[in-house]
């Protein structure tokens, strides 16, 4: 069987499909919640202090799931690794490499720096222990590597540590574009694709990327707070220098409304480029312009019109700006962000395949929800849902080595 | 990745073993020729029985047509029968606005050929 016949009804296939939207989706979250770190970071707004740390390490747990879909859509999976392997300047697929190894480094550098007092200390604490189970010498072998021999926990050294996360976080911002632009390349640059060839893409790719990144971190840091807070309750009766329900919860508000407020400046950048570019399109009116305005306008007017600016944009822009910001409407609000981010993706992915290359005809795309065979499931909704998961798992798993909420018991 | 290349004599190929089958240059056709290989799961098109001309023989397409309207030649030679069709008879290509500098060229083409 060919491959695209399980989706698509007519003999032309659409290609590109769920893991093809999920990729700069996940990219997108990457990007944007660098970005949102290094505000604090490198532009020093200390109200993000808070979640810079917590987004950062989000960050580096949803960089190999930007991989993930594209292995699993590759029709040569085992070749994907070639991609890392072996550079190749003219070709934009072989460019990947390049920038996510580039920006895999400076993230990992950057943690590096933020955690290495803490791997210091923790290393130096298990070292002490006289008596190490195996788990703690597990821990204690981890500890040592990950300091890499940098012991000095000095006042001057911290200081050295601080300098080098500003110059690595600066670095990181245009490299973090790069990498989201790269995916609004491989989009923008299709010259044989009407609806996706145009210089904007990069930059709406961009902009839509650092929104959802920042609505993510919002929701994500919601339920983690919501998390200590029950944690917090029941631990204060051993601990009770932590901080109470109360003080967790309104340092939470403060930290949501403060961050909303950057999800509001770049969702009106995003949503000006996103308009922008179709009012260009229907003022210019080129030949593509006919069949796009009835993808636009017709095929895809309920999923481009009400999901995505709608419930997606118009409905979050009210809900942040609506006095006395709370949590609850905050969920709503950066859920529907994601969604309406999301959908965006799908519009592009799906929706430039939606007509054919000589403007005569439509294809009609239907994602398969239970898998019967690999490739179903691969490029299927629990495939997509696989890779919708697993950032959070990892998140996990590196809370565990590079604490967000150092004070936690 | 650079799997598609082209031969010393024109033909543009691409190489089965090194394709990761990602479906771009699928994507970035402007004619939809490309596709996925069936079998071995790459990223395919017209290879103009590169096995065959190579050989000194003709394309499969050229031999099955029963009426001669497809033909094959060498550009390069300005004395091959089809480069002088090329050179004095009025012959289209499509889509020459996308700069892929084809070298299909029809005879008569209409416009009305997308």
């Amino acid at each position: 069987m060919v491959h695209g016949e399980v989706w698509t009804l007519k003999e032309l296939f659409v290609y590109w499909t769920i893991q093809i939207v999920m990729y700069p989706f996940m990219t997108g979250l990457v990007a944007g919640a660098f970005v949102l770190s290094s505000l604090y970071h490198v532009f020093g707004v200390k109200q993000l202090k808070d979640i810079a740390r917590f987004s950062l390490v989000f960050s580096f747990a949803l960089l190999p799931v930007a991989m993930l879909p594209l292995m699993l859509h590759l029709q040569q999976p085992q070749r994907g690794i070639e991609v890392m392997l072996t550079p190749h300047f003219t070709s934009a697929i072989a460019a990947f490499g390049i920038v996510f190894t580039t920006y895999g480094m400076i993230v990992a550098s950057e943690l590096w720096f933020v955690y290495r007092k803490h791997f210091v200390e923790t290393a130096l604490a298990l070292r002490a222990k006289p008596e190490r189970t195996l788990v703690d010498s597990f821990r204690h072998l981890l500890f040592s590597v990950l300091t890499l021999g940098a012991m000095d926990i000095g006042h001057e050294a911290l200081e050295a540590d601080e300098r080098a996360v500003k110059k690595l976080a600066g670095a990181g911002i245009p490299v973090a574009c790069f990498l989201h632009g790269y995916a609004g390349f491989i989009f923008g640059s299709v010259k044989a694709n009407a609806l996706w060839m145009t210089p904007l893409m990069p930059v709406i790719f961009i902009c839509s990327a650092v929104v959802s990144g920042i609505a993510l971190c919002i929701l994500t840091y919601i339920l983690t707070m919501e998390i200590r807070k029950v944690l917090a309750a029941k631990r204060r009766q051993n601990y009770p220098e932590l901080p109470s329900t109360e003080e967790l919860k309104s340092a939470e508000t403060h930290v949501v409304a403060m961050t909303a407020r950057y999800l509001l400046m770049f969702m009106g950048a995003a949503i000006t480029l996103e308009l922008l570019d179709l009012i260009f399109r229907g003022y210019t009116a080129v030949k593509s312009w006919d069949i796009l305005r009835n993808v636009i306008y017709e095929r895809d007017f309920v999923n481009i019109f009400i999901v995505q600016y709608g419930l997606g944009n118009l409905v979050p822009f009210i809900l942040f700006l609506m006095p006395r910001l709370t949590i609850r409407r905050a969920i709503l609000g950066t859920a529907l962000v994601l969604l309406g981010v999301f959908m965006m993706r799908w519009n592009v992915v799906i929706g430039g395949q939606a007509f054919s290359s000589s403007f005569s005809g439509f294809m009609h795309y239907t994602l398969p929800i239970w898998p019967d065979s690999m490739e179903t499931f691969k490029e299927g909704f629990f495939g997509a849902a696989m890779v919708a998961l697993v950032p959070f798992l990892l998140f996990w798993v590196l809370n565990k080595v590079m604490p967000v909420f150092k004070e936690m018991h | 990745m650079g799997a598609t290349y082209q031969t010393e004599d024109g033909v543009v190929l691409v190489d089965r073993e090194w394709c990761i089958g990602c479906g771009y240059c699928i994507m970035g056709c402007p004619y939809g020729v490309r596709f996925f290989h069936p079998v071995h799961r790459v990223a395919e098109k017209c290879n103009f029985c590169y096995h065959r001309i190579s050989q000194g023989m003709q394309t499969g397409c050229i031999d099955a047509c029963a009426f001669g309207a497809r033909r094959i030649g060498n550009i390069r030679d300005p004395e091959d029968p089809v480069t002088k069709i090329i050179m004095t008879e009025r012959v289209n290509v499509l889509k020459e606005e996308y700069g892929t500098k084809p070298q299909v060229f029809y005879l008569g083409l209409t416009k009305e050929v997308r």
